[in-house]
């Protein structure tokens, strides 16, 4: 996974010229946009990215290949996310569609990235706080630096329902996790 | 001469004269004269045996003889009707002459020219025959006449005489009115007989509409022999081309060639042969089955419906389809089990196309020359497989359609890449 993140290279599509229309045959379609999901979540995943605002995606390398002078407009960059959204693994911010958190990882990979975190730095019986796991020091290495409050939650849920962490109410708020 | 000599005599002439007198033709009377005159063939106007119908007329038109620059007929209005010409003076209108078609041997025109007094038409006149009846001028040194049309007129004259005398309808009524005349020669045989002559007058109308419509088609099968005749000429010129097969390599000669191949439906199926039902569409099927079916197979098994239609118009050279023809007999295809069908894409072009010719087939191979070019456009395959672009469109499409190729619209244009998508694997 850390190779992956490392060395991201754009797939063989990238300089298909096709990629960038939206085929109007179903099958192929589904092929292209399963194509795109992938090429989106990886390369939100090298970037860090976890919220995206469209317009900049849009405007960004992962949209536009410039050496073949091709590009998805606006309205089809919309599709590749309505796309994932149905996968679940976008979320519109707002109505408008402008901005979109973007899961390139599902509540349970991010459990077991988070928990493996947790105990390999000593902090399992302990209690740490969403701000540290979120924008703590400890872990700005981590792909899951800065990651979304309720993504965090969402694999948070997962490792309690396992029994391995235990998410711990301050002022009635969840705020903490203890890992176990 | 002449002329000149008898005018006093002329306007002295009694205009009416005895019926026995006037009937033409009637017995032989004194021969005065000689044969070979222009002007003696003129007689004095009596009535028509029957209802005369005038052809034309035309005024200020003088009537000389041979080539006589003077006459005593200067002046007077020209009538034609089937069995004669009749001039009347315009001063006198008792001076009529008239002149039976029967003695005109020749007519000629001559436009008017700048220093003649109009245009004339010369007519060369036959002998003049026994028992001519009595006219204006005994004796004439001409044989013929010229009748000079001062306020023009010539040309349509001309011709309708022309259209007279080919018709010879005298010989029809002076031959009933012979036999009649032998018998009652003072009674015109049309008046008479009560019940019999209004049978008689019917019978002779009945004739002359029935003559009149048959003449008329007689033209219509005149030019449907000369386009036969055409095509009968491209076949000839087919078949020296064949002959000569491998002397001549000439772009021209071979696209000639291509030309006449496809003409040449000898006998081609019409309304008028089948009626306007599914008889007929099936019949067309068929023709257009053995049309195209050669041009098709060379084309690769399918063809727009404009191309088609082209192909058997030309083909046919006349009797031309219409293209909704064309249309319900191409739905008839299938009926008549041909070897061709039609197709509708989806974009709602029409193809004729061989039965033979499987859309996942040109799909297949649609889709390998895509491959082979790497990519290509409409254009690229129209010139690729010589057809037509709005064809190679609807085979792109086609190909598209079940998964072979795939698009990229871009401002460059619509081009078409192999589906990498479905073959490649990561």
């Amino acid at each position: 996974m850390t190779a992956d993140i490392m060395a991201f290279t754009f797939p063989w599509e990238y300089d298909f010229p096709p990629f960038f229309t939206i085929q109007p045959n179903a099958t192929t379609r589904e092929k292209q946009l399963e194509s795109w999901g992938q090429l989106v979540l990886h390369y939100c995943h090298a970037n860090n990215i976890f919220v995206a605002d469209v317009i900049a995606l849009s405007e960004s390398e992962l949209f536009n290949n410039k050496n073949i002078h091709r590009r998805l407009n606006h309205k089809d960059v919309l599709t590749v996310l309505d796309y994932l959204e149905s996968k679940k693994c976008v979320e519109w911010v707002d109505r408008q569609k402008k901005q979109c958190h973007i899961h390139w990882q599902t509540p349970e990979q991010w459990a077991e990235v988070i928990h493996g975190w947790a105990r390999s730095n000593g902090f399992i019986n302990s209690v740490v706080t969403f701000e540290d796991l979120i924008e703590g020091d400890d872990t700005v290495q981590e792909s899951f630096h800065g990651i979304n409050r309720l993504a965090l939650l969402k694999a948070l849920e997962v490792l309690q329902s396992n029994n391995r962490a235990a998410i711990v109410d301050i002022d009635g708020v969840q705020a903490g996790v203890k890992f176990l | 001469m002449g002329p000149r000599r008898h005018s006093s005599a002329v306007r002295l002439r009694p205009t009416v004269v005895h019926p026995s007198f006037s009937l033409w033709p009637c017995k032989p009377q004194q021969v005065r004269f000689e044969d070979y005159y222009g002007m003696n063939r003129l007689s004095w106007y009596t009535p028509a045996e029957s209802m005369e119908e005038i052809l034309r007329q035309a005024g200020n038109v003088g009537i000389y003889d041979g080539d006589a620059k003077q006459s005593a007929f200067e002046q007077g209005t020209l009538s034609l009707t089937l069995q004669r010409v009749i001039w009347a003076d315009s001063s006198d209108p008792d001076c009529r002459l008239i002149l039976h078609h029967s003695l005109i041997d020749k007519v000629e025109r001559h436009h008017k020219s700048m220093f003649s007094r109009g245009g004339k038409v010369i007519l060369h006149l036959k002998p003049t025959p026994p028992g001519h009846p009595p006219g204006p001028v005994a004796a004439s040194a001409a044989n013929s006449l010229r009748f000079i049309f001062k306020s023009g007129g010539e040309d349509d004259f001309y011709k309708l005489l022309l259209d007279a005398l080919s018709r010879q309808t005298w010989k029809r009524t002076s031959s009933s009115s012979s036999s009649a005349g032998s018998r009652t020669s003072h009674v015109p045989s049309t008046r008479g007989g009560g019940i019999s002559g209004i049978e008689k007058r019917l019978v002779d109308q009945h004739n002359k509409t029935h003559e009149n419509i048959s003449q008329a088609f007689e033209d219509m099968s005149k030019l449907v022999e000369q386009a036969k005749e055409m095509v009968n000429l491209s076949k000839t010129i087919t078949e020296r081309l064949r002959m000569k097969k491998g002397e001549s390599n000439d772009d021209e000669t071979t696209q000639f060639k291509s030309y006449l191949l496809s003409l040449g439906v000898s006998d081609p199926v019409t309304k008028t042969t089948f009626g306007t039902g599914a008889i007929y569409f099936e019949k067309l099927a068929q023709e257009i089955t053995d049309v195209l079916l050669k041009p098709l197979e060379e084309c690769g098994g399918t063809m727009t419906l404009p191309e088609a239609y082209c192909r058997i118009n030309r083909a046919r050279g006349v009797h031309l389809i219409s293209p909704e023809d064309l249309l319900n007999a191409c739905q008839k295809l299938d009926a008549i089990n041909s070897p061709i069908t039609m197709f509708v894409f989806d974009s709602g072009v029409n193809v004729v196309q061989l039965r033979s010719v499987r859309v996942d087939q040109t799909a297949d191979e649609t889709a390998q020359l895509v491959q082979q070019l790497g990519s290509a456009d409409a254009d690229k395959i129209a010139r690729h497989k010589l057809i037509s672009p709005v064809l190679a469109k609807e085979r792109l499409l086609a190909a598209e359609a079940v998964g072979k190729i795939c698009r990229d619209d871009s401002v460059e244009g619509l081009f078409f890449y192999p589906n990498l998508f479905l073959t490649q694997t990561n």
